[in-house]
């Protein structure tokens, strides 16, 4: 996948991982889908721009005598998953059109200059 | 690898990043060892799974300059808000200063200058307001003067001067209600144009929320007002009343005529009164015994 893209799809994907509350690094990871290919080194400094954004917000909480960080979407992180969401007919339309183009027979072009 | 080589590994990788950073991106990585040493794997293989000190650093750093990219390559003007400027423009803006701090005066001077002028207009628009109600005021008040003139036409049996005194009495009060009532209206456009300018304004600089906070209660008032003005009973009283207003002022016009072409069309009609030693004529006609007028020596008293 191209990596623009990718990029966007990855920060979608980090959030919904919170969509349902609150999560921590290593869950996250787990969570992601396989097909996008996430490495773990791409995770923090897709959390910190997140975090730039202010689509999430972190907290520091005690977990086995150690501190662990969670992180959870904002309003603007909510809203931009949205957002998102809204935009998968569109992304349909594109993923078809493409996909129209390149397989549709060829045009017959008709010489006219002669 | 253990933990604490790990840790040195990835720290020492990290040396171009400020302290804060560094560590809050190593803590990250530690946390991801132990999140999986608490699922049961061993030491070595948890750091074994995560990204290795360089991709991890690698990854850190490209994010991290990407950002100071997009930080130094903003404009002059928002690096000099944050007070993010290459030493040399530094230098540039204080050699230059004699040249923009005069401009920046200039631009000031300028704009109080404006500022003077607009509120000198706005004070304008104001007195002329002001001007239309004295107006209608005076024109409501010289009524009952007026009507004086008519009981003295009365007394005296001065006909031609009763009735320009009539039709005088009636255009002030037909015309004064009329000249009050455009100047209500003329107040009213102009207090809505400010509050509307001042909204536009406070709209500019308020936050959101207050923004939304305010227009409800505006809609509000206007509904208010609406309702006042749409109670069908007190508007058709108001258009019956400046209707005859219409019908007095027309009536007062033809009762001044009538006065004029009694007199003879004699213009002496419109001087109203001349005292002079001892004397009095109303409207060119000499009163025998002045001192019977109803309220002449209180008239007197006001006029002198």
């Amino acid at each position: 996948m191209d990596a623009q893209l990718k990029r966007g799809f990855l920060d979608a994907c980090v959030l919904a991982a919170m969509a349902h509350g609150e999560s921590y690094g290593y869950q996250i990871i787990k969570d992601m889908p396989t097909s996008l290919g996430m490495g773990e080194s791409t995770l923090y400094p897709l959390l910190k721009r997140l975090e730039t954004k202010g689509l999430i917000k972190v907290r520091k909480a005690e977990h086995n005598g150690r501190l662990r960080k969670y992180y959870s979407l904002t309003k603007k992180g909510q809203d931009a998953l949205a957002d998102f969401l809204d935009g998968k007919q569109e992304i349909n339309d594109v993923l078809t059109y493409v996909e129209h183009a390149v397989h549709a027979p060829a045009p017959q072009l008709s010489d006219n200059k002669d | 690898m253990n933990i604490e080589e790990y840790e040195s590994q990835l720290t020492a990788l990290l040396q171009s990043l400020p302290e804060k950073e560094r560590e809050e991106a190593v803590a990250f990585y530690l946390e991801l060892i132990a999140d999986r040493i608490d699922e049961g794997v061993s030491e070595e293989e948890a750091v074994g799974s995560v990204p290795s000190p360089g991709e991890a650093a690698q990854a850190i750093i490209v994010e991290h300059a990407g950002k100071s990219d997009r930080h130094t390559s903003d404009g002059f003007f928002a690096r000099l808000k944050r007070r993010d400027l290459k030493p040399l423009e530094w230098v540039a803006l204080v050699v230059a200063s004699p040249l923009w701090l005069t401009l920046l005066l200039c631009a000031f001077a300028i704009a109080v200058a404006l500022a003077a002028v607009l509120f000198t207009l706005y004070l304008c628009v104001w007195v002329l307001i002001g001007c239309i109600w004295i107006v209608g005021a005076a024109f409501l008040l010289s009524m009952p003067l007026t009507l004086l003139f008519v009981i003295w036409g009365l007394q005296t049996g001065n006909a031609p001067y009763l009735l320009v005194n009539l039709g005088y009495s009636l255009i002030f009060f037909g015309g004064g209600a009329w000249v009050l009532k455009a100047a209500l209206k003329v107040t009213r456009i102009f207090l809505t144009w400010q509050k509307g300018i001042a909204g536009r304004f406070s709209r500019h600089h308020e936050p959101e929320e207050n923004r939304t906070g305010e227009n409800p209660q505006t809609s509000e008032g206007e509904n208010e007002a609406t309702v006042e003005i749409a109670t069908p009973k007190s508007t058709f009283l108001r258009k019956r009343f400046f209707r005859i207003c219409w019908i007095l002022v027309l009536v007062g016009l033809a009762c001044v005529l009538a006065g004029f072409m009694a007199s003879g069309f004699d213009w002496r009609i419109f001087t109203n009164m001349h005292i002079s030693h001892g004397t009095m004529s109303l409207a060119g006609v000499q009163v025998a015994d002045p001192s019977q007028l109803l309220f002449f020596p209180l008239f007197l008293l006001t006029v002198i």
